[in-house]
């Protein structure tokens, strides 16, 4: 079959690989219909995430039709339709019982390395370095889903693979990183990062009734469209983050922060984010969290910082005295996406949202590597990617 | 909704950003290396004296490269290493004078001087002409809202439903929890995959 495989930083090709099979009696094999490229991925490709190997299948956001069930695998048949979610789950271990899915204490099958990098373990998944687990992602043709019987979830043939597809992934982790952020009706959210995860969390903080939404980014067309969702927008390159947030808040600050960001934050006119990216070259930093000061120094004090965006490492100079004296919350963390998945799957079939509005690029699965350019270089317009086996 | 591709022009230019990442490593190597010893570099030219001049000269490599590294537009501080060549190759034409017996050696250190701006002026060119092709054309997804209605109209719409109503595989109603928001709690304590 012919996959999308990591070998170096910036080096993802489309190499004909063998096909996965059955190895466990949960699992199951799919034939992916559609797949994305995620914010995530380009952590990855840029060499900021440990745990790659050269020869790993990248994607964590697809789906597809069940090919071939497992002998223990009683939820699923050959034919099913379903989007699987990237966090692998087994659905019986404590984590997962309290809905803390992302931790499941089971799935991941290098616990010994996660453990020495996080403490603890945390749950598998798919296409995501060997600290979770080394699972081939979903950007090929066929995937072995693995536990199939937990987290996939079955979507009904009215609704296009462009509707559903973002229930992998990004659209609950917009929705987590709102969610967590407890909105009040008088809330002003600000979001920081307009990618995709940042689309869906502007989405997410209306359709939770937030009172104001203010999106930062620099780049046009996502600003464009965070508008279109119902943002005040800032460019950074082009105004300041802080005066304009003070003129929106009354000076007060944002109640609520989203990092939509991660580590690889972008802010070309700050001190800090510079001195971080030289640091990040020169390997004394393995994050640049500039987005997680920003949103320490302005967010209302008893405000809450939620934290989407994907950190890997190691971050410096964070302004911890600033949050522990305005008592901020910080919640962050993978996206429990079993936790929300079928909540908002009802949300699309309902109609109150469609995430496709977040595909900007469609292309065959052989011109993902292209795309893994473009979609970080922003070139062309590109926001989302969708890859078509 | 319309979906546009990208051509296959990408890969087949040179890549201003990797570019920009060597030459800027490239200033940092050089840039200590004539900050640690000065007095290499004024020996072989036959400019004896002149080692504060090298030193100054090596800071301000590194701070070049360091620009380039860490910017994410390179194209200013590949115009800075192109007015750094040019004081340069101007510092080492005084090395020329028919009364210095290193001079030969200070044709060959222009000539290298020469080829370096050569490709710093290519590379700043490039990296220019990316970011001009990348503004030139400013794609309008205002009407991508997603949603069936204006954003003000959507305001709160998911908190009319009752989302804890959902059947739910994992979700336990049995502890009788209410959510405060949808989707946050109601985990109970016996879950039956696959259920």
């Amino acid at each position: 079959m012919k996959a999308l495989v990591w070998h170096g930083k910036k080096d993802i090709r489309c190499e004909s690989v063998p096909d996965p099979r059955i190895e466990d009696g949960r699992d199951v094999i799919i034939k992916v219909s559609s797949c994305a490229i995620c914010g995530s991925d380009l952590h990855l490709y840029d060499g900021f995430v440990p745990g790659m190997k050269s020869g790993d299948i990248m994607g964590h956001e697809f789906m597809g039709e069940v090919m071939e069930v497992g002998r223990d695998n009683k939820k699923l048949k050959v034919g099913d339709r379903i989007v699987v979610p990237f966090t692998i789950i087994c659905g019986e271990c404590d984590q997962c019982k309290r809905g803390n899915f992302s931790v499941c204490e089971r799935t991941n099958r290098n616990k010994d390395l996660a453990e020495k990098a996080f403490g603890r373990t945390t749950a598998g998944l798919f296409g995501y370095t060997h600290l979770t687990g080394g699972y081939p992602g979903g950007q090929a043709e066929y995937v072995r889903v693995p536990f199939a019987d937990a987290g996939p979830v079955k979507v009904p043939s009215s609704l296009s693979d462009e509707q559903v597809l973002f229930l992998t992934d990004i659209f609950p982790t917009g929705w987590q990183a709102a969610v967590q952020c407890d909105i009040e009706p008088t809330d002003t959210v600000a979001i920081w990062g307009a990618g995709p995860v940042g689309q869906m969390a502007i989405r997410s903080a209306i359709l939770l009734g937030a009172k104001q939404v203010i999106a930062i980014d620099n780049v046009p067309e996502r600003l464009s469209m965070a508008r279109a969702g119902g943002a005040i927008t800032i460019n950074f390159d082009e105004e300041s983050v802080v005066e304009r947030i003070d003129e929106l808040t009354d000076r007060k600050g944002p109640e609520k922060c989203i990092d939509a960001v991660g580590m690889e934050a972008h802010a070309s006119r700050s001190i800090d984010s510079m001195v971080d990216r030289a640091k990040q070259a020169v390997m004394l930093e393995s994050d640049r969290p500039h987005v997680l000061r920003e949103m320490m120094y302005l967010c209302r004090p008893a405000g809450v910082l939620s934290v989407p965006g994907v950190y890997g490492g190691l971050v410096d100079k964070l302004p911890f005295g600033a949050a522990m004296n305005k008592g901020l919350t910080i919640r962050m963390g993978q996206t429990h996406v079993n936790r929300y998945i079928h909540d908002l799957l009802r949300m699309i079939e309902e109609g109150k949202i469609d995430p496709s509005f977040v595909i900007t690029h469609t292309v065959p699965l052989d011109k993902g590597p292209d795309m893994y350019k473009a979609f970080r270089d922003k070139e062309d317009g590109c926001i989302k990617v969708v890859l078509k086996t | 909704m319309s979906h546009h591709l990208t051509g296959s022009h990408h890969g087949n230019h040179m890549d201003p950003q990797s570019l920009a990442t060597g030459l800027g490593w490239f200033s940092i190597a050089l840039g200590v290396a004539e900050l640690v010893s000065p007095g290499s570099v004024t020996r072989t030219l036959g400019l004896r004296g002149t080692e504060p001049v090298v030193r100054a000269f090596g800071m301000r490599e590194i701070v070049t490269g360091v620009g380039l590294l860490s910017a994410r537009n390179p194209a200013p501080w590949l115009w800075a290493r192109v007015a750094g060549d040019m004081l340069d190759i101007a510092s080492a034409a005084t090395a020329m004078n028919r009364h210095n017996p290193h001079r030969n050696a200070a044709g060959v250190a222009i000539a290298s001087l020469i080829g370096v701006t050569l490709v710093d002026v290519m590379a700043a060119r490039a990296a220019q002409a990316a970011n001009h092709e990348r503004s030139s054309h400013v794609y309008d997804y205002s009407d991508r809202s997603g949603m069936p209605r204006s954003p003000s109209m959507m305001r709160g719409a998911a908190l009319d439903d009752d989302l804890t109503d959902v059947d739910h595989p994992f979700r336990d109603d049995r502890r009788g929890q209410s959510t405060e928001r949808p989707g946050t709690a109601g985990w109970g304590a016996e879950v039956t995959a696959g259920a």
